[in-house]
Formats: C-alpha cells, sequence, structure tokens
C-alpha cells in the first residue's frame, strides 16, 4: 500500500455472504454501482479468477463511463481483488475486504491508484524488465 | 469533474513508482537543489541524478530552471495537486459507492418485510 492508496471503510448492516454477493453478482452491482442517483449502470462479469468484468455508467446528459478489469483474487466472502481501468487511470487494483462486524460487514475498500506493475507486464509485455533493466542503469 | 490526460498520470506514478525518485521529490519540497548537490546527498552518478530528474521533469513533477552554468531543481506543487485531486475524486467515489450500496440492502429489507 502507498500514499497512493485510496482506502474507505463502512460497516454495512446485511450479512457478509450477501455483501460479496453485491459485489460478485451483476445484476446486483447494477442497482448500485453508479455515482449519482439519477445515473444508471449496466454490469457483464464472469466472477472467477482472470475473468473480466464491464462496467457501463450512464449518466442523464447521454455520457457513458466505461470500466474494465479482470478479477485477481475471488475469496468468499471475504476478498476480492479486481484490476480497475477507466478514462482516468489504467491498471489500477482495487482489493474489497469484508469482515464481520456484530450482525452487519464492514467494508473497506483499497484502490491503489498506482498503475500496477504485473498488469502492464501481462499487457504490454516486458515492461517489468524494461524497469529493472532501467534500475540496474541507474544503480550503476 | 477534472480533465485529466491518462497519459500524464501515468508519467507522474511511474515517476513516483521510483524510491530514490520519491527522495529526490521529498528533498526538493524542503528547498531547491541542483543536479549535482542531489547527487552528493545520494552519493550516486550526476549522469544517474540526471536520468532520475528527466523522468521527473517529464512527469510535470520537477522543473528545473537555469542558474548560471548550473541547472536548479525546484519542485512543482500543481503537479502533484492534480494527484490529490484524483485520490480525493476516487475516495468520494467509493465513499457513494458504499452508501449506495447500504440504500440497497435498505431497501430490500423493506421489501422483504412486506412480503411477511
Amino acid at each position: 500500500m502507498s500514499e497512493n492508496t485510496v482506502v474507505v471503510k463502512k460497516v454495512i448492516s446485511a450479512p457478509r455472504d450477501e455483501v460479496f454477493e453485491a459485489f460478485t453478482d451483476a445484476e446486483i452491482m447494477s442497482k448500485w454501482f453508479f455515482p449519482d442517483e439519477d445515473m444508471s449502470a449496466e454490469v457483464t462479469n464472469n466472477p472467477v479468477v482472470g475473468g473480466d468484468y464491464t462496467l457501463k455508467m450512464y449518466a442523464k446528459n447521454g455520457d457513458i463511463y466505461t470500466h474494465v478489469g479482470e478479477y485477481k483474487e475471488i475469496s468468499p466472502p471475504e476478498k476480492l481483488v479486481f484490476t480497475w481501468n477507466s478514462d482516468f487511470v489504467q491498471n489500477t487494483v482495487v482489493t474489497v475486504i469484508l469482515e464481520e462486524s456484530g450482525s452487519g460487514t464492514e467494508v473497506t475498500i483499497s484502490h491503489d491508484l498506482l498503475p500496477s506493475v504485473e498488469m502492464a507486464e501481462n499487457h504490454r509485455g516486458g515492461w517489468t524488465g524494461c524497469l529493472n533493466r532501467l534500475e540496474t542503469i541507474f544503480s550503476a | 469533474m477534472v480533465d485529466y490526460r491518462s497519459e500524464e498520470l501515468d508519467e507522474i506514478f511511474h515517476a513516483l513508482s521510483n524510491s530514490t525518485r520519491r527522495h529526490i521529490v521529498l528533498e526538493l519540497t524542503k528547498k531547491d537543489l541542483t543536479v549535482n548537490e542531489l547527487a552528493e546527498k545520494y552519493d550516486m552518478s550526476v549522469q544517474g541524478v540526471s536520468k532520475h530528474i528527466q523522468v521527473l521533469v517529464r512527469s510535470g513533477l520537477v522543473t528545473q530552471k537555469r542558474a548560471g552554468r548550473l541547472k536548479r531543481c525546484s519542485f512543482n506543487y500543481e503537479t502533484l495537486e492534480n494527484v490529490s485531486e484524483l485520490i480525493q475524486r476516487y475516495r468520494a467515489f467509493w465513499e457513494a459507492r458504499l452508501e449506495a450500496l447500504e440504500k440497497y440492502f435498505n431497501k430490500k429489507k423493506i421489501k422483504e418485510n412486506k412480503k411477511k
């Protein structure tokens, strides 16, 4: 975790497995995963490790904000890790941790806004190698 | 909404992904330094420091001004403000998501109670 990580927490009054479902079931996600009341969302996903998701947020003025990513870890009902790509950030990683808290669930979302080197490696091929070489040049 | 060019952000985050460059940035927030002064501080070659500075200049985090024969490096606060705005924006985004999630469960409970 770095200073470029956004961390938000909240206790939701619902059991952990239901909260986990709300984060992974496309139909449920489309009911809450958008920024404003007058927006709507459409979600398609394949919630398995290595599976993709597409999250489209529709604004009233017709603007569409598309978010895509890949599931890195799916451990119901406690942990979910996926990559997050939008018009603003690429190759970032979102981690969702669910912990039991009384009769509810404490949700912790960590969004590391530093581009993930691992993703960059997958997508740009050899980028990590380049960075390592760069390090050697600098430390020489 | 702030208009970010994602390539610019990539440059900024790439620049900050290296610990030496983060240290350089930290030093420059205290006072302007020349490449030579930075090289002495980190016991690095001037060439090595120059390369780090080039990455930082490209990202907009550092600016260079010629002062006689030497180039002074200074920290550019404006660039980091863009990053902190992005962080703020995402914080607000996720906080709002969790509130929406709570509302979803509240509505669900009301519906379930009506069924009973």
